[in-house]
C-alpha cells in the first residue's frame, strides 16, 4: 500500500463510520430484527471497486469495530461481524466478474449479510424461531442491496470519470 | 441495460418466492404462545382464556413486560438497547415470532408452538 492508498482507505473508513453511526440514530424502517438499509455498504462497495480487496476489508473491519464502540452494543458486534464478513467475501468474489454492475454485487452481498446475521442469531440465542425470518430478510436484502448498490455504482462512475480528466 | 433487466427479473423472482413462503406459513392453533429464553421453553401462555393481563420476565440479561389480550401477545416494556421487541407491537397466530434478540427471548404463536409444547414439557 502506498501513502495515497492508505490515505484514501482512511478517508473511506471515516466516511463509512459517519454513515454507520448516523444510520444507527434513525428509527428502524420495519421493527423486525435484521432489517436495515445498510448505507455504509456503499463505502465498502466503492472501496472494492476503486481501491482493491485489501483496502475494502480494512474499511469494513475498521467500521465494524469502531462502529460497535461508538453506536452499538456488544451484542450487535458479533452479528455485524458475521454478516459483514460473509457479505465481504461474496462481494470480493463477485466484483471481478460483475464489476460493471455493482448493484448486482451489492444485492448478493446484502442477502448474504442477512443470512449471516440470521445464522449468528440462531446460534447465539439458541433460537430456531429466528429462522422464520429468512424470507423477510432475503427480500429486504434484495431491496436494500439494490438501493445501496445503485448509490455505489453512481458514485464510482463519477469518481472514475473525474480521475480520467 | 438488457443484462440489468435480466438480473432484476431474477431478483424479483426470488422475492416472489419469499413472499409465497411467508403467505403459506401455517398458523392453525392460535390459542397459545410459547415463550422461550435461550432456546428453552420458559412458559406457555393461553391467549384466549384469560382476561387481559401483563407479566414480567426477568433474566440476568434484562427484563421484558409482556401483555396478553384477545388472542394477541406483545412486549409493552423492556430494557433492551434497541427496543425492537416493543416497536413490533402485538402478534397473533401465524405471525412471525416476536423476538428480543438482546435478551434471547422469543415468543411464537401458532402451529410451531404446539410442537414446541410437546417437545419441551
Amino acid at each position: 500500500m502506498n501513502v495515497k492508498k492508505i490515505t484514501a482507505t482512511a478517508l473511506l473508513l471515516a466516511v463509512a463510520l459517519t454513515i454507520f453511526v448516523a444510520e444507527a440514530q434513525l428509527p428502524p424502517p420495519v421493527p423486525l430484527p435484521g432489517v436495515k438499509l445498510g448505507l455504509a455498504n456503499v463505502v465498502t462497495l466503492a472501496a472494492l471497486s476503486l481501491l482493491g480487496r485489501r483496502e475494502a476489508l480494512a474499511t469494513l473491519l475498521g467500521r465494524i469495530i469502531l462502529g460497535s464502540i461508538f453506536a452499538g452494543q456488544a451484542v450487535s458486534f458479533i452479528y455485524s461481524l458475521c454478516g459483514g464478513l460473509l457479505c465481504y467475501i461474496v462481494m470480493a468474489a463477485l466484483v471481478g466478474p460483475l464489476g460493471e454492475r455493482l448493484w448486482v454485487v451489492s444485492v448478493f452481498g446484502a442477502v448474504t449479510h442477512n443470512l449471516g446475521q440470521i445464522a449468528a442469531a440462531a446460534a447465539l440465542a439458541h433460537s430456531a424461531a429466528v429462522i422464520a425470518y429468512l424470507p423477510v430478510l432475503v427480500m429486504s436484502g434484495v431491496l436494500t442491496g439494490a438501493f445501496t448498490g445503485l448509490c455505489a455504482q453512481i458514485i464510482v462512475k463519477r469518481l472514475k470519470r473525474r480521475k480520467e480528466q | 441495460m438488457k443484462t440489468d433487466m435480466k438480473w432484476a427479473a431474477f431478483f424479483a423472482a426470488v422475492c416472489a418466492l419469499c413472499a409465497a413462503a411467508l403467505l403459506l406459513r401455517g398458523g392453525t392453533d392460535g390459542g397459545r404462545a410459547v415463550i422461550k429464553i435461550d432456546g428453552e421453553v420458559y412458559s406457555v401462555v393461553e391467549l384466549n382464556a384469560a382476561e387481559p393481563h401483563e407479566f414480567d420476565i426477568k433474566t440476568e440479561r434484562g427484563y421484558n413486560r409482556l401483555r396478553v389480550e384477545k388472542g394477541r401477545i406483545s412486549v409493552v416494556e423492556a430494557d433492551c438497547p434497541d427496543k425492537l421487541c416493543v416497536k413490533r407491537g402485538s402478534v397473533k397466530a401465524g405471525d412471525l415470532p416476536l423476538v428480543c434478540l438482546p435478551h434471547r427471548l422469543t415468543v411464537e404463536v401458532g402451529k410451531s408452538g404446539v410442537d414446541a409444547v410437546a417437545g419441551g414439557m
